[in-house]
């Protein structure tokens, strides 16, 4: 019942080989995740942020997490990736909320962002590579699908406060993330192992 | 499932749920096997999706995260953020070397000649840190030390009881924390190799007049059964009653005297 249909837990997953180490006790495998992840993971979160600053702190606050909580990582219920990236997610749009208090977010906007460290040029490749799968299967959702996954999923805004930005009700917020996400999920090629 | 939760789960998968709601739809998925098969799936997508954002993070960040997770590794070997001397403890091996060794039968973290009615912290003097046993042990006598020995008798000494250290030590532990609200926090940490559990109150409030602490064990298909009555300490170390392999999480209710055979008032959740 728990598992996911067709995720296999023998498929190569060196994120989650190097999560089930940190479940081991292995502090090693957390300089391996690292390498692994830390461009995903700090990207998202400075997507999420905006801010330079703070992304570099969550990303932090997020890697002690996942070395917390790599003992519940379980491979067969879904991929490494997916597992950090829930975290960090989570953990960027928690700050994007205790931030927004204090109008951090918004004043910091744009500077600190174009601050952020020019990537190598190999590197930004295939970080280029996929910036744009994600802007092809961005471009496959409708105009108010991909407003709703924008507002919420990368500007961290919840659903309420979406409904309000664009003056609808929260019930067609809800339906235009949903309905997003199942076209997100196809455009991006069917990568849910499924 | 209603077709309200399910219209959440999008929500939810994108992290636009917050507060009251998101605990909800928690609640929700714990009972729900296919909003769980399914979010799972979103997940995948969203990491995909998510990964196309790739940023070189600063170049100390990796010195820094790295030096971060040693630092938390050593205060959670430590227990729950234990202070002065503990810290001290867990830190340090032993000056003691080339002590006699002990055979590890009996609970290593109760000193050799202090029975366990002593009610005082104990000493933790260079020759009591344990280098034997390895900085674990040495790491679970610095607790135990800070918790002082009151909270001991939820265990057994017989040299074959499973004790708490068993669990603190072993090399498959998993642990969660949770603050309790109204302060303090409370830890549950699982071994399934040693089939138990074991919950660590740091600074958990009094149980109201007339009422008492329980303790309790989340099976994976989301049933609550006992783990034990608590003591009435705000600082505890307690071993856990029942099979714990597997389980899911834990929590702490309020309770008649007694105790009851489903909790009446949860007053925390810990999912592993």
């Amino acid at each position: 019942m728990e598992e996911v249909a067709g995720v296999s837990s023998s498929r190569e997953d060196p994120i989650a080989d190097a999560l089930l180490a940190c479940a081991g006790g292995d502090q090693a495998a957390v300089a391996t995740l690292y390498d692994l992840t830390a461009a995903k993971v700090y990207g998202l979160t400075l997507r999420v942020l905006r801010n330079a600053a703070h992304a570099e702190e969550v990303t932090q606050e997020i890697f002690v997490e996942a070395w917390q909580r790599c003992g519940n990582f379980q491979p067969s219920r879904g991929s490494g990736l997916a597992w950090l990236l829930t975290i960090t997610h989570r953990r960027a749009v928690d700050r994007v909320r205790s931030a927004q208090a204090s109008t951090v977010r918004d004043a910091a906007y744009g500077g600190e962002v174009l601050a952020t460290p020019v990537p190598d040029p190999a590197e930004q490749a295939v970080a280029s590579l996929e910036a744009r799968r994600v802007r092809r299967a961005l471009g496959g959702l409708s105009q108010v699908q991909r407003e709703a996954i924008e507002l919420t999923y990368l500007d961290g805004r919840t659903h309420t406060e979406a409904a309000n930005t664009l003056n609808v009700p929260l019930g067609t917020v809800k339906t235009r993330i949903r309905d997003g996400l199942i076209r997100l999920r196809s455009a991006l090629g069917g990568d849910d192992h499924e | 499932m209603s077709e309200t939760q399910h219209e959440l789960l999008g929500a939810y998968a994108v992290d636009a749920l917050e507060g009251a709601e998101r605990d909800a739809y928690e609640a929700h998925l714990a009972d729900c096997a296919a909003c769980r098969d399914e979010l799972a799936g979103l997940r995948e997508t969203l990491a995909e999706f998510g990964s196309g954002f790739e940023q070189q993070p600063p170049s100390g960040l990796r010195a820094s995260v790295l030096e971060a997770v040693a630092a938390d590794s050593a205060a959670s070997r430590a227990g729950a953020e234990p202070e002065g001397d503990g810290v001290e403890a867990a830190g340090q091996d032993s000056e003691a070397q080339g002590e006699p060794t002990r055979p590890n039968t009996d609970d290593p973290a109760i000193p050799d000649t202090e029975p366990p009615s002593v009610v005082t912290p104990l000493p933790t003097r260079a020759d009591r840190r344990g280098s034997r046993w390895g900085m674990l042990a040495a790491a679970a006598i610095a607790i135990l030390a800070l918790i002082g020995v009151t909270v001991w008798q939820p265990w057994n000494p017989r040299p074959t009881t499973i004790t708490a250290t068993d669990v603190l030590q072993a090399p498959d532990a998993v642990r969660a924390t949770e603050p309790i609200p109204g302060g303090g926090s409370v830890t549950l940490v699982r071994s399934n190799t040693v089939g138990r559990a074991v919950l660590i109150t740091e600074a958990m409030p009094a149980a109201p007049s007339g009422q008492v602490h329980q303790a309790w064990l989340m099976r994976p298909d989301r049933t609550l059964v006992s783990g034990g009555m608590m003591a009435a300490s705000p600082n505890q170390t307690m071993l856990l009653e029942g099979d714990a392999r597997n389980i899911v999480g834990g929590g702490v209710s309020l309770e008649p005297p007694g105790g009851s055979q489903q909790p009446t008032e949860v007053i925390v959740q810990i999912a592993l």
